[in-house]
């Protein structure tokens, strides 16, 4: 199959994912919750809450309500928040950039973390590195988010006053909550990097790279992690959904104005308009991540180009 | 299963918080909402007053046969008895005279202390401070009389004003945008807008404008007719109907600053709803002239202490302060000439972080947290830490007695028999609640309306239910249930933390004398209108606001016709009290009235009466919060913060 078809088909698949996400959360919200009850005053009449279930729409049949959803939301038309004064889409996208700057740092921290500490783990099986670097990556696997986060503040925010114990403003305030949230997934990749790069550098093409005369460096660097980093890759995909999903407790934490806190006030406030566009949003960022990832994996690991071919 | 397990799941907890806690309650801080209590004594003492004239009348009158003799007898005794009673007239004018004299003397004796008090003050506050204050959530509406925005009450309170205040020692009523009203007859008031108070713009606060402000609040208003041509995206639906023009037969603006309002019947509480704080007056040339849509999302424009600026509701709002503000400092601690020049509100979801905020010396207050998360920080000198009665002080649980319910399942509705209720009373330990799961401080709740007019204390603490596990189980066999009985018990889990936390003990000692309920938990988006359709049977918990004019409780809680009165009994006095009391103009024979009403609900066993649940207030060790002992640290307050120069 060509590139661009097996893109055409990717890109087709994370239309039905986002798609099916969508209905599930269409259908769900609609039975559990009821928006007007938020929209009305505590001594509204019966009839005005009649009233304005019909000018939303919510006196129509589920299957009505859901084709006029799904007829919008292809052209773009996401609702009216029901609270905010503004189309849910435009609302969401003003917290997008929040979110992606977080999900950016944390993955950052994750990698810049987990790879080096898996490699030099590997590299020192046994000795004190190795065993940190493990405790490390128990530590980061273990620990809830929102606790650490919260141990973050306490010691780096309040007590050496590094940085902001709270906010979105500058570099500083990103590091804490960028740590907090790229832990868990430091963790992982540290594992994974570890293993890899332990089977590798046993592997007979390494031996052969140094009996060529190749310094270490470049054997571990070029030969070796190029290897260990193919399983990395895989679960790039898989991370990078974990790190949106934990940015909305990051953001709640940290008080960082992204989509996930956005998403929680929505919900409580029975903002059907605003979660759905929320979900779409961030639905579409999984999808299209790991499309992303998967096609970087096609270009790394010649083995699997060859076998989609 | 027995009580006991709750307890010993928590002693750990119970011990800290009794030690670290009870101090404070010691200390006295955060006593509020007592000082009506005694209203009715006054009142008491007139009634005998008369009873005792009586007799002496009836003996003065002269008998039939000496009627020749004695008629110029009577003439001279008469003009000498009126000469006597203009006398006494006149002396009491004199008295009345000097009595105001002696009042307004010392009255002004008191504002000139305030006034030194204020200006020694002064000079240690730093009136160019930038004052922050964290807060957990802040709706985006600015609409102060939107539904839809109705929690956003900071910015209500800071850029808006209501009609009247209560005075923050006594809670009486005050004059503010309007003055207090003027009484023409039992259905004719007449209110006098207060000169010289200007909207942030510049323009006069005028008449039009407080009639303007009736019309939209019950969605009268001619420019949108309850929404329908609103250009507000989501319709316009107004947040307290209830406190519009509903309560006029008619009303007209004679000039500027003059509104006559005529009620369908004599109504006490009038001023006290319509003019509360619930209503924040908007500009009517700014509401037309923008529109509704503008007014709820881009700019927020009124009367009140603070100037808006800007507002992000994920990030926070910013304010700075009004100069022209119509309420000078004088030392009383309610909307004021703020003492501080830029206010600025964080959102903070996370207490922790809001905790965290002032360590790091980013927010300077910090109101309304949950005790239990203050208490480490009780004895740090970089904190102030105060407890108060919360926002809504008072929890009960309210039994469903509507016809809707009167039978379940063929089954008769167990709480239609006082002695069910007397026994879900009798059942409740709310000293261990209070002592093992709160401050310490609380005390049990009597009611809804701790600190409203003829709230009558000492009767209702005489008559406490108190706690009686074998009677409750009693009074369960004699009225049928030997066994026990099943029923639901209906919790808001969003709206006050200790509601799912409170609802385990309670559902424990519910059990341990046989009322078995299954806890059932809603959203508050859906548990307020679930509650008012008074179709579901069981128990709705609930809790409320310490407010001066209790119409706001009692109207919608007590009353048949009430939209919260989910425990309702026609066959008991409750709803004539409610209707007297109401009508009653004469402040002493309405808190009479209201104190008699008090009493018979709670006779009554109308509620499962549980306790009062307190909230802590923090701020930076250099930051003042006075208020006074009717008021609450909150919205209503924030102009009292006072930051002290370093």
């Amino acid at each position: 199959m060509q590139f661009a078809n097996l893109l055409l088909v990717r890109l087709l698949q994370t239309v039905v994912v986002i798609w099916v996400v969508v209905s599930i959360v269409f259908v769900v919200s609609r039975l559990i919750g009821n928006p007007e009850t938020s929209l009305m005053p505590w001594d509204a009449t019966n009839e005005d809450y009649e009233r304005i279930r019909e000018k939303l729409g919510l006196n129509d049949p589920l299957i009505v309500q859901y084709g006029k959803f799904l007829g919008d939301a292809v052209q773009g038309d996401l609702g009216f928040s029901y609270h905010r004064t503004g189309p849910a889409i435009d609302i969401v996208a003003d917290k997008v950039l929040g979110t992606v700057k977080l999900t950016a740092a944390g993955l950052i921290v994750a990698l810049g973390l987990g790879l080096p500490l898996g490699v030099l783990a590997a590299l020192r099986r046994g000795s004190p590195m190795d065993w940190l670097a493990r405790l490390v990556a128990v530590f980061g696997q273990a620990t809830p988010s929102f606790w650490l986060g919260l141990m973050l503040i306490f010691f780096l925010a309040t007590k050496v006053s590094w940085f902001p114990t709270a906010g979105a403003e500058g570099f500083r305030s990103l590091v804490l909550p960028a740590f907090a949230l790229g832990l868990l997934s430091a963790a992982g990749f540290m594992r994974l990097t570890r293993s890899g790069m332990i089977d590798v550098m046993n592997t007979d093409f390494i031996r052969t790279a140094r009996a060529k005369g190749l310094n270490e460096r470049t054997v571990i660097m070029r030969h070796g992690l190029r290897h260990a980093l193919i399983p990395v890759m895989t679960i790039l995909g898989i991370e990078l959904g974990r790190l949106i999903a934990g940015s909305v407790i990051i953001e709640v934490v940290f008080s960082w104005p992204g989509i996930g806190r956005l998403m929680i006030e929505s919900i409580l406030q029975s903002d059907y308009p605003t979660v759905q566009a929320g979900l779409v949003v961030i639905a579409a960022s999984i999808t299209l991540g790991n499309l992303i990832v998967d096609m970087t994996y096609r270009v790394i690991d010649p083995r699997i180009r060859m076998a989609a071919l | 299963m027995s009580t006991r397990n709750y307890w010993k799941r928590m002693s750990r907890q119970r011990l800290s918080r009794r030690t670290l806690l009870r101090a404070s309650a010691r200390a006295g801080v955060g006593a509020t909402g007592l000082a009506l209590v005694g209203c009715g004594d006054d009142d008491d003492d007139a009634q005998q007053a008369v009873v005792q004239a009586q007799p002496q009348e009836q003996q003065e009158q002269p008998q039939p046969a000496e009627q020749p003799q004695q008629q110029q007898q009577q003439q001279q005794a008469m003009q000498q008895e009126q000469a006597e009673q203009q006398a006494e007239q006149q002396a009491q004018q004199v008295e009345q005279q000097e009595q105001q004299a002696e009042q307004g003397t010392v009255e002004a004796i008191e504002r000139e202390e305030a006034q030194q008090d204020v200006e020694a003050a002064e000079p240690e506050v730093d009136l160019d401070a930038h004052v922050r204050v964290a807060i957990g959530r802040y709706t985006a509406g600015l609409d102060p009389q939107r539904s839809g925005s109705q929690t956003n009450y900071v910015n209500g309170a800071c850029t808006f004003d209501s009609g009247m205040s209560n005075h923050p020692e006594t809670a009486a009523l005050e004059p503010n945008l309007v003055q207090l009203p003027e009484i023409v007859d039992p259905t004719n008031v007449i209110f006098h807008v207060t000169s010289g108070v200007v909207f942030h713009d510049g323009s006069p606060y005028t008449a039009h404008d407080l009639a303007f402000n009736f019309e939209r609040v019950s969605s009268a208003a001619e420019y949108h007719q309850g929404g329908e041509t609103s250009d507000h995206p989501n319709e316009w639906a107004s947040a307290r109907q209830a406190f519009g023009t509903d309560n006029f037969a008619s009303y007209s603006v004679i000039d500027d600053l003059t509104m006559a309002v005529e009620t369908p019947a004599p109504n006490a509480s009038l001023a006290g709803s319509i003019m509360s704080g619930a209503v924040r007056h908007v500009s009517k040339n700014f509401v037309e002239e923008h529109g509704d849509a503008y007014v709820d999302a881009v700019f927020a424009m009124g009367t009140g202490p603070f100037r808006f600026v800007d507002s992000d509701p994920d990030v926070g709002a910013n304010w700075t302060r009004n100069d022209d503000y119509h309420k000078p400092r004088d030392g009383l601690t309610n909307p004021r000439l703020p003492w501080y020049k830029d206010f600025e509100v964080q959102i903070r979801p996370e207490p922790l972080a809001q905790i965290a905020g002032i360590e790091a010396g980013e927010i300077d207050a910090i109101y309304n947290l949950p005790t239990d998360v203050v208490e480490p920080y009780r004895d740090n000198p970089n904190f102030k830490v105060l407890y108060q009665p919360s926002g809504q002080p008072t929890h009960y649980i309210m039994f469903n007695t509507h016809d809707s319910v009167a039978e379940v399942d063929g089954v008769p509705n167990p709480f239609l028999d006082i002695r069910v209720r007397e026994a879900a009373n009798l059942a409740i330990n709310r000293q261990e609640i209070i002592d093992g799961l709160l401050t310490g401080s609380e005390g049990p709740a009597f009611g809804p309306y701790r600190g409203t007019i003829g709230y009558p204390g000492e009767a209702l603490e005489s008559r406490y239910h108190g706690y009686d596990p074998e009677r409750a189980k009693a009074l369960l066999e004699e009225a049928g249930y030997p066994d026990g009985l099943d029923v639901d018990l209906h919790i808001v889990t969003d709206f006050q933390p200790i509601v799912p936390i409170m609802a385990l003990p309670v559902q424990e000692y519910l059990e341990a004398v046989g009322i078995r309920t299954t806890i059932k938990e809603y959203l508050s988006s859906e548990y307020f209108r679930t509650v008012r359709t008074f179709e579901l049977p069981g128990m709705f918990w609930f809790f409320t606001n310490t407010i001066a004019e209790p119409e706001t409780v009692i109207g919608s809680g007590v009353t048949e016709s009430g939209f919260y009165a989910v425990s309702v009994y026609p066959e008991t006095e409750i709803e004539e009290l409610y209707q007297a009391q109401n009508q009653a103009l004469d402040p002493a024979e309405r808190a009479r009235l209201l104190a008699e009403l008090y009493i018979t609900f709670y006779d009554n066993y109308s509620w499962l009466f549980l306790t009062e649940v307190s909230a802590a207030t923090m701020t930076a060790a250099n930051v003042n919060w006075p208020v006074g002992s009717a008021e609450l640290r909150g919205e209503g307050t924030l102009s009292a913060i006072q930051k002290l120069k370093t």
